[in-house]
């Protein structure tokens, strides 16, 4: 690990309702790093990420943000430490416009990109801005979703699937925002299934099956083991 | 007509739109009378809200639905399920507060026609009980029968679902992710129920278990952003470039 | 001077003023209800009571110096009250929201709506403790006295400033919640407060303001109101149930459209005044009625969600106080014995109001239906029975049975119009049309408005059985509550029942078994109005009398309190429950006005402490007990695995 860790996962077990969804879940992130959680459908890599910024209440183990365990916390005060949370679903608001959604987080911290600099990150964004939230395209929400969490000043960004249901052009676009990202600092937890897309930013990848690790690799490990990594996701 | 023409369901350009926002778009499926077919895709291909289309519990944008030759684009949900339609849920379904046996008996009472009847008592339901024990005793519940269904561990839900659904003797059963947040032992069970209830049915599931999938499913679609990309057996699928694209990414 | 169309321009314009002035209060009412509505999911029936509150604060500033000669306080006058009550009554409401809200929003809708109910009794019941059925008066300020003569009509100031005031105040929330930062965040809470917390936003802190927001609204409105109308603590009883057949007839989705509907219905209801005096009371029903049948979803509302039947039951299935058949003949026992202990006419009143509960139960516990106008049924059959009893010599029997019928009809409408709404939606439209009953019984001719139909002849049963003789009066009012027990326990465990439960318990899933479920919720919300009916014609004939009472929403009330302190989806529950409640009335009846207070105060200890009732919390325990029991016994009973079975 090249850095002091920012995320520490330990031991993480989550039930939505009776249906235990995490079995001992558990990984590091290194402050800095952008880091993969990867697996196929139900593997319960969103469950991870919700558990982390306290949306799943039921759950047992351990979650230590900067050192300091988070797992009892309530989500608006683990947003208040300094983690951003981009959902799956992106969580446009419709009845909010454009500018509207992308100031809603407040700033909880010094630190946050300028609204320029994401302007210029995201220009159609900037265009747009009038419009009603849900009028974008997906990638647009998509992009958006990633942009109102970049002022805040949070250090730990949660990307849910940012590649879902998007076409090529805009995977590259989101691909190259987090490339942005990582040299801008943020330390950034991916869940992805679109392993090719994460192959080329992450610097390591943690395989997630049946609510827990199986496999971790660093991205050097990948080449060297495409068949096996396939294995894990292929149909 | 042969009997590989003989399809149960034929679904013709199904688009569902929310918001401008295709979940589904343009989709035709047949699925083969007495088939098992499963729909795969990775997460917001469209699996679930097709799944709704189907039951009549959303109502589709465009396209129709063909069900035994006629058309049920319009019809309610409830008489889809009197059609013989019948679907489960991704969070088990049962009724929480009866007995394993009424949760049976419940979907067993519907063919008598008694059902508005609130002056007569109860017992005359009694003349099912031959048949509930049956079905109980088909999933593994018979020791169960008189207790509350909420008391079940999860997996005998599931079962109890299942008994609950083949009640009704449906002759095409959806089943949505049946084996989901199931332990290991609970899911080889239940594919094993889905297989022995296959006989003389048509299955059409969504399913994230992809060994459940290879091992169960006769044919198998592949959707993605809302289309279908693939369609064919197991073997077939699973080496098809374009499904291997969707589900770890295509190159740039 | 000229008339238009026959109408006097004075008259016109006059009644448009008013019914403009009266749609102010409800847009600013109506605001208020769809903002704590939308953020916070409950039904706001207090909002009435702290509408009151602004309207008593205002005159308490006023009369500083009498109620606390000792302080040497000034008199503050309108405009301090303008200032001061608002933020005052706000206040009141964050801690409300803080000490009793706040515990129920985790709890089905229903607990949201009768808790808020509860608080309405308690605050409205200590104010009429204080006061009085009567009217305080509060002058017009000094500034805003005098009017305009406009030619055609002469415009009071006060009421145009009412006017300008409010629409300009609906105006500033509509623009703070739409074009601001503030209401953005309103905004997306409503929509997804998950993730607005996930933003580090201090999403409980928000609910708790939005609520205080929402009733400082409403005490802007009783400060304005405090010069036009009488500050009294009715006040706010009659204007709540109008406020939710606006927000019913508006739909929830917009802000802009609760302002709107308010405003119109005001208007309307004015011109109805001019054209047809004696539907103005009931006009906004109707038009209630109408877009129900035409726009579900309300005039400016968004699709529908479909919320389902939900289940509050608290019995326990296999409980020895859910058989029915060994509880009948131990009522029966008891209610047999019971004259001989108790006098017949308290024995009597019990047995009708427990009927009426059974009754009600039926939808609420069984279906899961938060049904909240039952006072429609009984007191319509109530009416029924005794004008067909008195007016036109039916015997006693037939007087009962056209009350029944009239209630089954009603009930059968009602349940057709109420149907496509769920939830506190369906709460709020059947305590408007009940409403829409209660102004009709007001005006009728045939009805003798407040002293309703008196000196109803008890006949003779069956042409032979005096029943002006006590007992057998007694004895018949038993048989009735019996056989009406026995049905609603036959209709439970019967195939219907069967599908009631599983409704009530899963409702997608009943419909997925091809049960078309709004069809069985609405024969039982038929069967269970025309039980309603049996009591309420039952009891006109016992007491000799149909009165007010028995179709005002109190009486809705009644059930619902009395179906819960018992255990509500109990067999027994409404039983007990009644046999509380009517104790309750009759120790606390030289108590006078507390008996309301008390009341209110009941609901609240209910929906907080003992959801499951006397009855649910009795089986419960047998049930702990029981389990306890069997596990020392014999611990190895659970059920084989079904390997074994095979």
């Amino acid at each position: 690990m090249s850095a002091a860790p920012s995320l520490k996962v330990a031991g993480l077990n989550a039930w939505y309702g009776e249906s235990q969804a995490l079995h001992g879940m558990g990984f590091e992130v290194g402050r800095g790093e952008v880091v993969t959680l990867l697996g196929r459908n139900g593997a319960g890599k969103t469950t991870t990420l919700r558990s982390v910024m306290g949306l799943l209440r039921k759950k047992t183990g351990t979650i230590r943000f900067e050192g300091e365990d988070i797992a009892g916390r309530l989500p608006e005060a683990i947003a208040r430490r300094g983690i951003a949370y981009c959902p799956e679903e992106r969580g446009i608001f419709a009845s909010l416009t454009v500018e509207e959604n992308l100031f809603l987080p407040p700033v909880i911290a010094e630190g946050g990109m300028a609204i320029d600099d994401i302007y210029a990150l995201f220009p159609n964004i900037a265009e747009r801005r009038t419009s009603q939230g849900t009028k974008l395209s997906g990638g647009e929400q998509q992009m958006l979703a990633i942009a109102r969490i970049l002022r805040t000043g949070a250090t730990l960004l949660l990307l849910d699937e940012p590649t879902e249901g998007l076409a090529p052009v805009i995977v590259q676009q989101i691909g190259a925002v987090i490339r942005k990202l990582k040299e801008r600092g943020f330390t950034v937890l991916l869940v992805e299934q679109n392993f090719r897309f994460a192959a080329k930013l992450a610097d390591r990848h943690y395989v997630v099956e049946h609510g827990r690790v199986i496999d971790a690799l660093s991205a050097s490990d990948v080449a060297a083991n495409l068949e096996r990594i396939q294995n894990y996701l292929k149909v | 007509m042969t009997v590989a023409a003989d399809n149960i369901v034929e679904v013709r350009g199904l688009t569902k739109r929310f918001h401008g926002f295709a979940a589904v778009s343009e989709v035709d499926l047949d699925v083969r009378r007495h088939s098992i077919h499963a729909l795969i895709g990775p997460n917001g291909a469209g699996k679930t809200t097709f799944f709704n289309l189907i039951t009549k519990f959303l109502a589709p944008s465009d396209g129709s639905i063909r069900y035994n030759g006629e058309d049920i684009t319009a019809e309610s949900p409830a008489r889809v399920a009197r059609r013989g339609i019948v679907r489960s849920f991704q969070i088990s379904a049962i009724f929480p507060r009866m007995t394993v046996a009424e949760n049976v008996r419940i979907a067993l009472q519907r063919p008598l026609g008694t059902s508005f009847r609130f002056w007569q008592s109860e017992s005359t339901l009694d003349l099912l009980s031959d048949r509930v024990d049956e079905l109980l005793d088909a999933v593994g519940l018979g020791a169960w029968r008189d207790q509350s269904a909420a008391g079940l561990p999860y997996g005998r839900k599931r079962a109890l679902e299942f008994a609950t659904t083949l009640a009704l003797e449906p002759e095409l059963m959806l089943l949505d992710e049946p084996t989901s947040g199931l332990g290991s032992e609970d899911v080889d069970r239940i594919a094993e129920l889905i297989r022995k209830v296959s006989a003389n049915r048509t299955i059409l599931m969504v399913e994230h278990n992809l060994s459940v999938v290879a091992r169960l499913a006769d044919t198998i679609t592949v959707l993605a952003r809302g289309k279908v990309l693939a369609e064919g057996p197991y073997a077939e699928v699973s080496a098809d470039p374009r499904v291997i694209e969707a589900y770890i990414g295509g190159e740039e | 001077m000229m008339d238009l169309i026959g109408i006097p321009p004075q008259l016109l314009f006059g009644q448009l003023l008013i019914g403009l002035i009266n749609g102010v209060f409800y847009a600013m009412m109506s605001l208020g209800v769809a903002i704590i509505f939308g953020m916070l999911r409950i039904g706001n029936f207090v909002h009435g009571a702290q509408y009151m509150l602004g309207a008593f604060g205002a005159w308490y500033l006023m009369h500083l110096p009498e109620l606390f000669p000792s302080l040497g306080l000034p008199s503050l006058g309108y405009w301090w009250a303008l200032a001061l009550v608002p933020f005052g009554v706000g206040l009141i409401g964050a801690a409300t929201e803080r000490l009793f809200i706040r515990r129920v929003y985790d709890l089905e809708h229903a607990y949201g709506l009768l808790l808020t109910v509860g608080l309405a009794m308690v605050i409205e019941g200590l104010f009429n403790v204080g006061y009085g059925a009567a009217g305080q008066q509060y002058g017009v300020p000094d500034s805003l006295k005098g009017g305009v003569n406009l030619g055609f009509m002469f415009l009071p100031v006060y009421r145009l400033w009412v006017i300008v005031a409010g629409i300009l105040v609906c105006l500033a929330t509509w623009y703070v919640i739409e074009r601001t930062k503030l209401g953005a965040y309103l905004r997306a809470a409503t929509e997804n407060p998950d993730l607005v917390r996930a933003f580090g936003i201090n999403v409980p802190r928000m609910l708790m303001l939005t609520y205080a927001f929402g009733v400082g609204l409403a005490g802007l409105a009783g400060v304005m109101a405090a010069p036009i109308y009488q500050v009294s603590p009715q006040m706010g009883q009659s204007i709540i149930i109008t406020i939710f057949a606006v927000v019913v007839i508006g739909g929830m989705g917009s802000i802009f459209g609760a302002i709107v509907t308010g405003l119109m219905l005001g208007m309307i209801e004015g011109l109805t005044k001019v054209f047809w005096p004696q539907a103005s009371t009931t006009v906004i029903f109707v038009i209630m009625a109408v877009v129900l049948v035409f726009r579900p979803a309300g005039l400016f509302g968004k699709e529908t969600t479909a919320a389902h039947a939900s289940d509050i039951s608290s019995a326990r299935p296999h409980s020895i106080l859910e058989n029915g058949r060994l509880w009948i003949v131990v009522l029966g026992a008891v209610g047999i014995a019971l004259p001989f202990f108790v006098y017949p006419v308290f024995g009597m009143k019990l047995l009708c109001l427990a009927l009426f509960a059974c009754a009600y139960n039926l939808i609420f516990g069984y279906v899961g239906l938060l049904a909240f106008g039952h006072a429609a049924f009984y007191g319509s059959s109530a009416y029924i029975a005794a004008f067909t009893a008195a007016s036109w010599g039916f015997p006693t029997e037939l007087a009962i049975l056209s009350g029944v019928a009239m209630a089954t009809l009603l009930g059968a409408l009602f349940g057709w119009l109420a149907i496509r709404r769920q939830g506190l939606y369906f709460a709020m439209i059947t305590l408007a049309l009940a409403q829409l009953i209660y102004f009709y019984v007001i005006q009728a001719p045939w009805t003798h408005g407040e002293d309703g139909i008196q000196s109803v002849p008890r006949g003779h049963l069956l042409g032979f059985i005096d029943l002006n003789v006590p007992l057998n009066m007694y004895y018949f009012v038993l048989a009735v509550f019996l056989g009406g027990f026995a049905l609603i326990y036959r209709i439970v465990r019967s195939p219907f029942g069967q599908v009631l439960k599983s409704i009530r318990e899963n409702e997608p899933r009943a419909i997925s078994l091809g049960y078309s479920t709004d069809r069985f919720k609405l024969i039982a919300f038929t069967l269970s109005a025309g039980l309603a009916g049996l009591a309420g014609g039952t009891k006109a004939i016992v007491f000799q009398i149909a009165s007010l009472a028995d179709v005002y929403f109190m009486t809705s009330a009644d059930a619902l309190l009395m179906t819960l302190i018992g255990g509500v989806g109990t067999l027994l529950g409404p039983v007990v429950g009644a046999v509380i409640v009517v104790t309750m009335q009759k120790e606390f009846a030289t108590l006078g006005s507390w008996v309301i207070v008390v009341q209110g105060a009941a609901f609240v200890l209910c929906v907080l402490f003992l959801r499951k009732g006397v009855v649910g919390t009795l089986e419960s325990w047998l049930g702990a007990r029981e389990e306890r029991r069997r596990l020392k016994d014999a611990p190895e009973t659970r059920p084989a695995p079904s390997g074994a079975h095979h």
